[in-house]
């Protein structure tokens, strides 16, 4: 009894010490390097695509562009060329490989990559139809600010568009306005690029917002008719951008190297192929859930067979609207 | 003689041994006698004094007044009155010790014996008694409720029924050939023969093998005991898990997973009542008192047709009755918890009254020591953190044929923290509170009525709900030159779900080939998924305001049938339907859901099974990839998310081999529809979202087979499990629609149970589990995004001309899955070691249980996360990973007294 009694101790003092929490590091599998093909290529340029290795998941290394690759476009199942990397500075696809064909609706796309000591990897989508954009409305709103604001400006439009009849069809709508990149001596100014307005449709019933630049949306409430969308757009300031008027030619210096030229907007509605909309979908998700510990994961959509990335397509329809102050 | 006495002298309660004397057991000895014209009565007790035996007759036999002038010589009793007896159309038995003659003329076909069996120490029923005729062998067992029905073959004269179960003395009992209506007491049997033993275990596993149920397995208390505790704490529903096809969550999280369904699915009925969570501390402990509990019935497919409402098992525990002899009771203390249960006699024989109490004391100690070491002058602060679990049961024999029960549960847990800040003239400057709390609490009122001595009836009413609540509040006062500024906060979140029920269920036995359930009720539920109320309060404002998800009341309606029918002695079979109906939000559901089992009996130790089981699924639980918390919402079916359901096919076999084991083997088939999970990205955080907005459905698929092999008797006794299974999902909105195994996909899982008897003081139990761990997802590979800049770290302020990235978002380089639930934990094993001294005292026993939860320390896996590690040096940052072990090597202790 009394060596029971010394066991029962020395079991309760045990206990006293014992954690109830344990943190071991688990060792993810080593799934080997895969060629990373991506591109959401559309009908305003060439069809390119980079070709990348994949990283170690933990960050370990760098990004490597296989510039020596080999890949082949093809065309609804016939090959069309060898696709040249770009390697000149001077090169506005610099670092991709590309293609000499401008890519139309109806038809399916398919590259082949292959490098040395890696899998070959297949992707391909098909090119959705275009579908015409019309802005009927623009209109600067009045806030409670006055208009010289640096903050923010906001819009209020209208547009519509005609559904094909085809099913689920996927759309991105995104609206932009010019950034100008001002010469304080000369008194001049260049187009630099573009400012993406945030987006608030509250007539599309499953809009979801991408990035803050843009909105996912499907015909599945809509389906084959004529739409309309209206909705309001704000442009938000950044650092070294102004949102204030600025008429250079009257002499009135920004305090910034660019400005956001708030005369016209920039309208585009973009036919996404199923993988570019799943693609942009899945993002939205991994970015939500990567801010909520209780979140469902979310998994990145990737059509790149025995490989990763995005090879999708999109038909973009543009459209630049004055606006009416 | 008076016909009543007579009656009574045929009805005879008696404890005989198994050999007792068989009908017509009578000697060869030859006789020689010769009646002249005397009657026969008067026969008899002349062959009286011949043979030493005794007559007894009811007096109204006619017949016997007949006379007769015979003579004999050198023949048998048997054969004269044989030659006396048959032409009067009289039948004779040898029945305790005495040859009865009895009237075969105007007698019943059938003869019925019904009443309740008793524990004749504790008056609790005994569920599964077998009940049999010695002569016709034509047997029942009792039912949940400790009655019989048994329906025999009349041939006129009275009949021995033997009543008998494992650790008790068997016991016989003599009718009369009208239907009887008789309660049986059962003494407990004290130092079994190992024959006897053997005995009656062999004839347990019989009845398992000649059942045509199909996928059922029942735990005693004595069996869910002897399961080594964690921490001290026996728990049923963490005893289930070793049973084969029953898989536990992962440590730390509730809930349990059968046949590949998730944890909602599971059934758990007490004492016919639905419990939505019953888990203490996180799912660590269920909330039943194992002290309170008689027996459980787990059943994993071939559902019979009188359970519904969910799509993988029921869990049928039924609480014992209480002591309507005496008072008794038992106390534990444990490292968790301490426990308490009284139970005793309000009306001796008639009525009876059960109480149990557990609750956690660790707060009492650690509480008040915290207070004094968190807290200064002027700060005070106290956390803890304690659960509570209560039963109450009352029940009242009204006659011999009502009885009425009144039951109640409630259990709680509560963790709270509370700081307070006072200034130096007292005022209290800060205050906040925070506290989480959930719990189910139930009242529930049975009668048992018996129509006609062959109808049985329970009629239920019950109202059952559980609760999970958070709270956050801060309140502070700020003094400045003579004025108050006072500004309160508080945040409260509630969910819950409550059922008002009433029900009837009804046995039948119109013959020994049939047992006919049938029954109805209905079900009102009253849903409030998440609902956030919001207060705050300044010098110039009050907002009070409350937000979330609007309350859904539902209606739920239920019909069945069901007979168990023994075709032929090689052939079972127990059909029957269940129908439900679900109205909710104008919109309403029918389900009618067929159930088929069939038992083929090869030879008398092994027999064929095969079933069918349509199953379908109103409620459902929301959890978080797989953290079960407190906090998972129970929602229902709307008009917007579709009822799940199952069709489950099993086929099987069991054996017994050498009377001492027993062998199942079963193999199912399952499909799920419209089961849910939330959405990617999805949070019950969300709380501005709607539930249904959050969710999506699709369905589900699970295939196994189970391994079930049993030593009985012994003093080594025990069971191995092994299940190999598969289990995946298929939704449109995950996993890009392609097929991704089910969290709990365990392939392989093996359990292997055993217990030593040393004597009657000291015995040993060891557990070993297995299982293959868990899938998840986790981030397997890394790759640049089509939006990938130049890598210089440096996120441009607006966009460049072929770019679109946004300034508030990187997108440059994802990791990711390659599929959802792409990898696997590594595998979960774990043994555990216990030892338990029991020693008689006067006024009862003592119990001492110890032993080591984890023996070999086998860090398994809870959970996992990610974290950046940043080394200080070269500031370069790598993912890892890291999993959370929350049972390592544990000690378990408790102490038991029992009066």
């Amino acid at each position: 009894m009394k060596k029971l009694k010394y066991l029962i101790i020395a079991m309760i003092t045990g206990f006293m010490f014992t954690s109830c929490e344990k943190d071991f590091n688990i060792s993810l599998p080593d799934s080997g390097k895969k060629i990373v093909v991506n591109s959401l290529f559309d009908n305003t340029d060439v069809i390119s695509v980079t070709v990348t290795r994949s990283l170690n998941p933990d960050g370990t290394d760098r990004v490597e562009e296989l510039k020596t690759a080999k890949v082949s476009l093809y065309k609804d199942g016939n090959f069309v060329e060898q696709m040249t990397y770009a390697q000149s500075e001077e090169d506005t696809l610099l670092g991709r490989f590309y293609a000499t064909i401008v890519p139309v609706s109806g038809v399916n796309y398919k590259v082949e990559a292959e490098y040395t000591g890696m899998e070959k990897v297949t992707t391909q989508s098909i090119m959705p139809p275009l579908v015409e954009l019309q802005v009927d409305t623009l209109r600067w709103m009045v806030w409670n600010e006055p208009r010289d604001t640096i903050n923010s400006v906001r819009f209020r439009f209208e547009l519509n568009f005609k559904d094909p009849s085809a099913e689920n069809n996927k759309y991105m709508l995104q609206i932009a306005a010019p950034i100008l990149k001002i010469d304080t001596i000369a008194h001049t100014s260049e187009f630099y690029g573009w400012q993406y307005a945030q987006i608030l449709t509250p007539d599309l019933a499953d809009a979801q917002t991408y990035l803050d630049n843009a909105v996912l949306f499907t015909d599945e409430q809509f389906d084959g008719t004529q739409k309309t969308v209206s909705g309001t757009a704000t442009i938000s300031s950044y650092p070294h951008v102004d949102i204030r008027p600025v008429d250079i030619s009257a002499g009135f210096y920004s305090h910034y190297p660019y400005v956001v030229d708030k005369t016209s907007l920039h309208f585009e509605l973009i036919s996404l192929s199923d993988d570019a909309y799943l693609y942009y979908k899945s993002v939205i998700a991994k970015i939500e859930s990567e801010s909520d510990f209780y979140a469902q994961p979310a998994v990145i959509y990737s059509n790149v067979k025995n490989g990763f990335g995005i090879f999708g397509a999109k038909n973009v329809s543009k459209i630049n609207k004055d606006v009416v102050y | 003689m008076n016909n009543k006495i007579l009656l009574f002298l045929l009805i005879l309660i008696t404890v005989f041994p198994a050999q007792l004397s068989a009908q017509n057991d009578l000697p060869d000895t030859k006789l020689t006698v010769s009646f002249d014209g005397i009657t026969i009565k008067q026969a008899l007790s002349i062959l009286e004094k011949e043979t030493n035996f005794s007559f007894a007759y009811n007096s109204s036999i006619t017949a016997l007044n007949d006379k007769i002038s015979k003579n004999y010589k050198d023949k048998t009793l048997t054969y004269i009155l044989d030659d006396l007896l048959s032409d009067k159309d009289l039948g004779y038995k040898m029945i305790g010790g005495k040859i009865t003659v009895y009237n075969l003329k105007n007698r019943k076909n059938k003869v019925r014996v019904s009443g309740y069996i008793y524990d004749a120490e504790t008056g609790d029923v005994i569920i599964g008694c077998n009940v049999y005729g010695k002569e016709s062998l034509m047997g029942t067992s009792s039912n949940r409720f400790g009655f019989y029905n048994l329906l025999l073959a009349n041939d006129g004269g009275p009949k021995e029924i033997v009543f008998s179960f494992i650790g008790y003395k068997k016991v016989s009992v003599i009718v009369s050939d009208h239907d009887t209506l008789i309660n049986v007491k059962l003494p407990i049997q004290v130092n079994l023969l190992q024959s006897v033993e053997i005995k009656a275990k062999h004839s347990e596993n019989i009845e398992i093998v000649r059942s045509s149920a199909m996928g059922v397995s029942e735990m005693s208390a004595k069996e869910i005991r002897d399961i080594p505790p964690v921490a001290g704490e026996v728990d049923l529903l963490k005893s289930i898990t070793v049973l084969p096809g029953i898989k536990p969550g992962s440590d730390g999280s509730a809930g349990f997973y059968v046949r590949g369904g998730s944890i909602d699915q599971n059934l758990i009925l007490l004492d016919g009542v639905p419990i939505y969570n019953p888990y203490h501390l996180w799912g660590f402990l269920s909330s039943f008192n194992p002290d309170a509990v008689n027996n459980v019935t787990i059943t994993k497919g071939a559902f019979p047709a009188r359970y519904g409402g969910r799509l993988s098992s029921v869990v049928d525990i039924t609480m014992k009755e209480g002591n309507n002899q005496k008072w008794s009771g038992d106390f534990t203390v444990g490292l968790l918890s301490a426990k308490a249960s009284v139970s005793g006699p309000v009306v001796k024989d008639k009525a009876s009254i059960m109480i149990t109490a557990r609750r956690t004391y660790a707060d009492l100690i650690i509480v008040p020591i915290r207070k004094i070491i968190n807290s200064d002058e002027g700060y005070k602060e106290k956390e803890g953190y304690n659960f509570t679990d209560l039963n109450l049961k009352f029940n009242y024999k009204l006659s011999d044929k009502d009885r009425l029960y009144v039951s109640g549960f409630y259990s709680r847990d509560k963790y709270y923290r509370e700081a307070k800040d006072k200034d130096d003239d007292g005022t209290v400057s800060y205050y906040t509170y925070t506290g989480k709390g959930w719990g189910n609490a139930i009242a529930s009122m049975r009668w048992n009525h018996l129509f006609k001595k062959k109808i049985f009836v329970n009629t239920t009413a019950y109202f059952s709900s559980y609760n999970y609540y958070n709270k956050d509040k801060v309140e502070t006062l700020e003094v400045d030159e003579g004025n108050n500024s006072e500004k309160k906060n508080a945040i409260e979140y509630n969910s819950d779900i409550s059922d008002f029920s009433i029900k009837q269920d009804y046995q039948f036995i119109p013959s020994n080939k049939h047992n006919i359930r049938f029954g109805l009720g209905g079900i009102y539920h009253i849903f409030k998924p998440g609902i956030n109320a919001y207060y705050a309060k300044t010098d110039e404002e009050t907002i009070n305001n409350k937000s979330g998800n609007d309350p859904i009341n539902t209606w739920e309606f239920f019909a069945y049938a069901e007979d168990d029918w023994d075709i032929a002695r090689w052939l079972r079979l127990n059909a029957g339907v269940h129908f439900s109906s679900f109205l909710v939000e104008n919109t309403s559901y029918y389900s009618v859901q067929p159930r088929l089992s069939v038992r083929f009996q090869l030879n008398n130790r092994m027999s064929l099974k095969a079933g069918y089981a349509h199953m379908t699924q109103y409620v459902h639980l929301l959890t978080t990839s797989g953290l079960t918390q407190s906090s998972d919402l129970w929602v229902p079916t709307t008009a917007g998310v579709k009822p799940e359901y199952s069709r489950q096919i099993s086929v099987g076999t069991a054996m017994t081999i050498n009377k001492i084991f027993l062998l199942e083997v079963e193999g199912y088939y399952k499909t799920m529809e419209n089961v849910i999970e939330y959405k990617n990205s999805a949070s019950f955080l969300e709380k501005d979202v709607a539930w249904e907005d959050k969710i999506t459905s699709g369905d589900g698929t699970a295939y196994g087979v189970e391994f079930f092999f049993k030593k009985t008797t012994g003093k080594l006794t025990g069971f191995v499990g092994y299940t190999l299974s598969w289990s995946e999902r298929l939704f449109d909105d995950l996993n890009f629609g392609k097929t991704f195994p089910f969290r709990y996909d365990r392939r392989h899982d093996v359990s292997v149970v055993g217990n030593y008897r040393f004597n009657d003081r000291w015995s040993m139990n060891v557990v070993w589990v297995y299982y293959t761990g868990n899938a998840v997802t986790v981030p397997t590979d890394a790759y640049i995004s089509p939006d990938y800049n130049d890598g210089s770290g440096i996120i441009s302020a607006f966009p460049g001309p072929n770019s679109s990235v946004s300034y508030y978002y990187t997108t440059d380089i994802f990791t990711n899955s390659p599929a959802r639930n792409n990898y696997r934990l590594p595998a979960y094993h774990r043994l555990d070691v216990t030892a338990s001294l029991t020693k008689p005292k006067k006024w009862g026993e003592w119990e001492l249980m110890f032993g080591i939860t984890n023996l070999y320390n086998h860090m398994n896996a809870s959970y996992y996360y990610g974290y950046e590690d940043i080394d200080t040096g070269t500031d370069q940052i790598t993912m890892k990973y890291k999993q959370v072990t929350l049972f390592p090597i544990m000690p378990t202790l408790s102490y038991r007294i029992k009066f």
